[in-house]
């Protein structure tokens, strides 16, 4: 059979094939055009609602926490710190004794009791969200390295900026709370004798540099470890960094201290 | 036989016996597609023995046609579970085209005559399956790249093959009023069509590989 290209209608027919073959190719190249979008929107839509459950898993783990906190200041300053006071008070009605040696202990004692109340109030204060709010961060943090420097365990330097900048609410609990598991852990497992707490205030961002001289550790060998065991200070930390949107560096070496530098954008 | 015949025939052949290899372990909806190609591969074996014989390929077109469109009907229902609307689609028009079928077969193109009004209808109501199928893609996209996607290649194969089936059938009485179908026509036809099985074998594939690999997932 041969083409007759003179017959109008074959031509037609022929014309209309390839229009709509045409077309065929073009609608499949649009549909994978389209079917692109519908999944990057669909990624994007998906990364909204994890982004809005972590928000809700978050908020809901600090409420928690800050009412687990809330009760366990309440119970060390009614309870413990009245049983503590009790015991102080007894300690001062009993009659001196003549013996030196138990004279001397009854005063040594009398000072312990007066240093575990004293100990009991900062620790149920720092402990407290609501007082906590009343101060702001950047007292809450200065109260915080006196409790520890009263430890006698390290000494601490802390550098303010001045003038301290407004932080909100939320974010400053995060950060104080963060703060606190830093010089917890440096407390722990550091052995160190002294901390730095370098605050500094950039246009962009607030940095906070806690450094100490202790033992350092290997941070990547640590957050493996960690991550194995599923259980990590530090990959809570850089959690809790993430959620405020600031970011958690971790310099640290066997032997050459440790130096944790959280950056908050402003 | 033309070269593209060997090569459609061979394409075929494979596709079904990748499809056959694979049988057991594949989705419904795959084992329906080995169907497919296996039921044209007969088609097309019995077609050109009864050319040889008797020199007419038409009488298995009359039965091919029903049951490629019963089993277009039972893929589509299978990869859309949830769809009320493809599945009352499916119901629907598989009953119309039966009836309609046994109809044309009986009354109008006997089984002698080649059952061009069947496949046109069969054709129509698959365009429709495909074009509903692409918009339910686009509503429900998955995670992986679309060119990973089985039922992407399937709906592309059906899209090329239907549309060629549909314009041959469509244009088939003012070609034949022109003079007969001229060979270029049928070398398109011929490619779309090896298009439309290489399409087929690359769905068999794909989605023999997507469920061997869910089968093989920790926990399976």
């Amino acid at each position: 059979m041969t083409i007759n290209l003179e017959n109008k209608e074959l031509l037609i027919a022929m014309i209309a094939g390839s229009i709509v073959f045409v077309i065929l190719a073009g609608f499949i190249i649009y549909f994978m055009f389209l079917y692109r979008q519908k999944q990057l929107l669909h990624a994007n839509e998906q990364k909204r609602l994890e982004a809005q459950y972590q928000e809700a898993v978050m908020e809901s783990r600090m409420e928690i926490q800050t009412q687990i906190l809330q009760h366990v200041s309440s119970e060390i300053h009614d309870n413990l710190g009245q049983i503590a006071s009790l015991i102080n008070i007894h300690l001062h009605t009993f009659p001196t004794p003549e013996n030196p040696q138990a004279e001397a202990k009854l005063r040594e004692s009398r000072e312990l009791v007066q240093r575990l109340t004293l100990d009991m109030r900062l620790l149920s204060q720092s402990l407290n969200t609501e007082h906590f709010s009343e101060k702001g961060f950047f007292r809450a943090l200065e109260e915080e390295s006196e409790r520890i420097a009263r430890t006698g365990i390290v000494s601490v330097h802390l550098n303010l900026p001045a003038p301290v900048p407004q932080l909100d609410k939320n974010i400053e609990v995060f950060l104080f709370r963060i703060s606190q598991e830093i010089l917890n852990n440096m407390l722990k497992h550091a052995q160190a004798t002294e901390i730095h707490i370098d605050l500094e205030l950039q246009p962009e961002h607030l940095a906070i540099r806690f450094r100490d001289n202790g033992i350092g550790f290997n941070p990547n060998l640590a957050l493996q470890e960690g991550a194995a065991r599923r259980k990590s200070g530090l990959r809570n930390l850089q959690k809790r960094c993430e959620w405020i949107h600031a970011r958690l560096e971790i310099e640290s070496a066997p032997g050459e201290g440790s130096r944790f530098i959280l950056k908050l954008p402003l | 036989m033309t070269p593209d015949f060997w090569i459609y025939f061979t394409i075929l052949l494979a596709s079904s016996g990748y499809g056959i290899f694979h049988f057991r372990k594949m989705p419904a909806w795959l084992k329906a597609l080995t169907l497919i190609c296996l039921l044209t591969l007969l088609n097309e074996i019995v077609g050109r023995i009864l050319a040889y014989s008797i020199r007419n390929s038409s009488p298995p077109y009359h039965i091919y046609v029903v049951f490629c469109y019963l089993l277009q009907c039972y893929i589509y229902t299978k990869i859309y579970k949830k769809t009320g609307f493809i599945r009352n689609y499916a119901i629907i028009t598989a009953i119309i085209l039966c009836t309609f079928s046994l109809t044309n077969s009986i009354f109008i193109q006997r089984p002698l005559t080649f059952p061009s009004h069947a496949i046109l209808l069969a054709s129509i109501f698959t365009l429709i399956l495909i074009l509903s199928s692409f918009v339910l893609m686009l509503r429900s996209p998955g995670e992986s790249p679309l060119l990973a996607e089985a039922s992407f290649w399937f709906n592309t194969a059906n899209l090329v093959l239907y549309t060629t089936s549909f314009l041959y059938f469509a244009l088939y009485n003012i070609l034949i009023a022109s003079g007969g179908i001229p060979d270029i026509y049928e070398s398109v036809i011929a490619v779309f069509t090896i298009l439309a099985y290489t399409f087929y074998g690359i769905s068999l594939y794909l989605g023999n590989k997507k469920a061997t690999a869910h089968d093989n997932q920790p926990g399976k």
